[in-house]
């Protein structure tokens, strides 16, 4: 070999063999972005789930950059994945291979073809869901919450008022019920109770608290409600042992290694859309924390948030769901599970999750304002701060262009000898681009599927 | 009916789904173009060994004004952004990649003869200043010596 070389450096490269010549060095980290050295960064790989956000101005690459994590994390970590909330259907071309003819290019840079991932979409299902006949042509399922979750939990899901201390308090004997029926006759039971010899009274408030059961369960959320739309999920899976293994229907989808993308957009304006997610992130948790199962034992997840900023009203610490995200965000990393965040307004984050970030994308922000509040958690200079201001983003070309901050070592691989370097400093440079197609601006579902 | 998903990338594995009441629960009509997966194809790099053994790979590291100044740079300070970035495009990627300056407020900017760049080799902290012509590799022909900075 070195002997060829010798000739060849005398001779000229055409001494050379293309093995001679070549050689191929397989990256064993997850590649999100090419510097403006033409380095390849990579996430580092310590073995902990650590949580990573993507802040910018919309159309700047966030999606774009959530879809590249997602296919790497995916196919070369075999990692478990999952969408939280897709808000606007933009998921269902994730199911598609890239089939952008500049998005290629870019991928050719790190000699990989762009490829779909297996994802199912997955519905809440409730009284008023429709589902889009394009959307029914990918694998997709309605999901519902069990009663037993619901009515424990019926506090959140409506307010009870002055109804509260005699749902709370008897929580155990309603949870028993199986029809409005029998809510009817424990209702009667626990009122005659406390309003002996009151029958207006008894009257007026059993009236509200069965409405409140009624109006519940005529949301039709609950599992009884629905005979497509199951709450638990029995899998097997031949090839893998896996027979009979059941649990809440979003873990069985990742237990069988598919990517569950929650259907979010007809639920969002929902009075109990907090309660409805907050009970699948802390579900998700519970199972990953404890880990009593075979089959998440010692595996991680990576969930993925869209527009985290959007899933709650700023500033209102009370909200369900950003009381769970705030637990994943500081918990999140001893149960296994990573957040992948996006958000336009880094301030509306929960202090939980961007405390506990190691590593921003950051697209072009707004003015210097926004940059200056992502101080707080990054360090970086003033060059740095004018980088961001003035990168830019070019679709058609497949170029979005972004700065990687992080207060973990982030890795940067040569392309000229794949050598591989850690670096905490700030990096300039553009996505790698998705495997996965993304969604087109103006290009429906429909159109793409057909062509 | 039975649902099985087929997706070739997973090995033919077949998932078979189940609701509470032991029904098969179906998620999906089997599709040729949604599971028409390609096999994955793991990222790589392609290494040029040729170009490699020839030239010494070089990574770039803060460098201070001082360090510079030994090799005889000449210094000026800059008023304009503008004007450093005239400046850095005449640089090739392997250099300088910021600055320490005791000058606050103000950015340095090196002159440098015309198609000249800084070449700094952090892994064996020496630098050069390598002349014209050609790819920085190839310039190594017109190069000055390597000389030794002090680590920083």
């Amino acid at each position: 070999m070195n002997s060829q070389l010798l000739l060849a450096d005398v001779f000229g490269e055409g001494m050379l063999s293309h093995e001679d010549r070549w050689k191929k060095v397989f990256m064993n980290h997850i590649p999100v972005m090419i510097t403006d050295k033409n380095r390849i960064l990579c996430l580092p790989d310590s073995g902990e789930m650590f949580h990573i956000g993507c802040v910018g101005m919309t159309g700047k690459g966030k999606g774009i950059c959530g879809n590249t994590m997602l296919g790497f994390e995916y196919w070369m970590k075999n990692r478990m994945c999952m969408i939280l909330n897709d808000f606007q259907n933009e998921t269902f071309e994730y199911s598609l291979p890239n089939s952008n003819k500049v998005f290629d290019n870019n991928l050719s840079v790190i000699n990989t073809k762009s490829i779909g991932y297996p994802m199912v979409y997955v519905y809440p299902s409730h009284k008023n869901l429709i589902i889009k006949e394009e959307e029914k042509l990918f694998p997709h399922c309605k999901i519902s919450l069990p009663k037993r979750v619901l009515i424990r939990n019926v506090e959140h899901f409506y307010k009870l008022d002055k109804a509260a201390k005699y749902v709370t308090a008897y929580i155990d004997r309603f949870i028993e019920c199986d029809s409005l029926e029998e809510i009817d006759e424990t209702i009667t039971e626990i009122l005659s109770e406390n309003f002996e010899g009151k029958k207006n009274k008894f009257e007026e408030m059993k009236f509200k608290i069965k409405t409140i059961f009624k109006n519940l369960l005529d949301e039709e959320i609950a599992e009884s409600a629905h005979t497509d739309a199951p709450s638990f999920l029995t899998v097997d899976i031949e090839e893998e042992g896996i027979f009979g293994y059941r649990n809440l229907a979003i873990q069985s989808l990742l237990v069988s290694g598919l990517i569950p993308s929650i259907q979010t957009s007809s639920i969002r304006g929902k009075s109990w859309f907090s309660a409805y997610m907050s009970f699948i992130i802390e579900s998700v948790y519970d199972d990953f924390l404890f880990r009593d199962e075979e089959f998440l034992r010692g595996k991680n997840l990576s969930m993925y948030v869209p527009e985290v900023d959007k899933m709650f009203k700023k500033g209102n610490i009370s909200d369900l769901t950003m009381k769970s995200l705030s637990l994943l965000g500081t918990n999140g990393r001893r149960a296994g599970i990573g957040l992948r965040w996006d958000a336009q307004d880094y301030e509306a984050v929960p202090s939980a999750i961007t405390d506990n970030t190691k590593i921003l994308f950051v697209m072009r922000q707004k003015d210097s304002d926004e940059v200056r509040k992502l101080k707080k958690d990054f360090s970086f200079d003033k060059p740095v701060q004018e980088q961001i201001l003035s990168l830019e983003s070019d679709p058609s070309k497949g170029k979005f262009e972004c700065v990687a901050l992080s207060t973990e070592p982030l890795l940067l691989y040569s392309p000229r000898d794949g050598s591989m370097v850690k670096t905490a400093f700030p990096q300039k440079g553009r996505l790698i681009t998705p495997l996965a197609q993304h969604k087109v601006p103006n290009i429906p579902l429909k159109k793409l599927i057909s062509q | 009916m039975e649902t099985s998903i087929v997706p070739e990338i997973m090995n033919s594995k077949k998932i078979k789904f189940y609701d509470s009441n032991g029904i098969v629960f179906q998620i999906c009509e089997p599709s040729d173009f949604l599971f028409n997966f390609n096999r994955f194809v793991r990222p790589s790099l392609t290494i040029d060994k040729f170009e490699k053994q020839k030239y010494k790979y070089i990574e770039t590291k803060k460098i201070s004004i001082e360090q510079l100044k030994e090799f005889g740079f000449k210094i000026v300070s800059v008023k304009t952004n503008s004007e450093m970035r005239n400046i850095k495009r005449q640089i090739r990627s392997y250099l300088v990649e910021s600055i320490n300056t005791s000058i606050p407020n103000s950015e340095i900017c090196l002159t440098l003869p015309r198609n000249h760049l800084i070449e700094y080799d952090y892994i064996n902290h020496r630098v050069r200043l390598v002349g014209p012509n050609g790819w920085p590799y190839r310039r190594a022909e017109n190069a000055t010596p390597w000389k030794k900075v002090k680590d920083e």
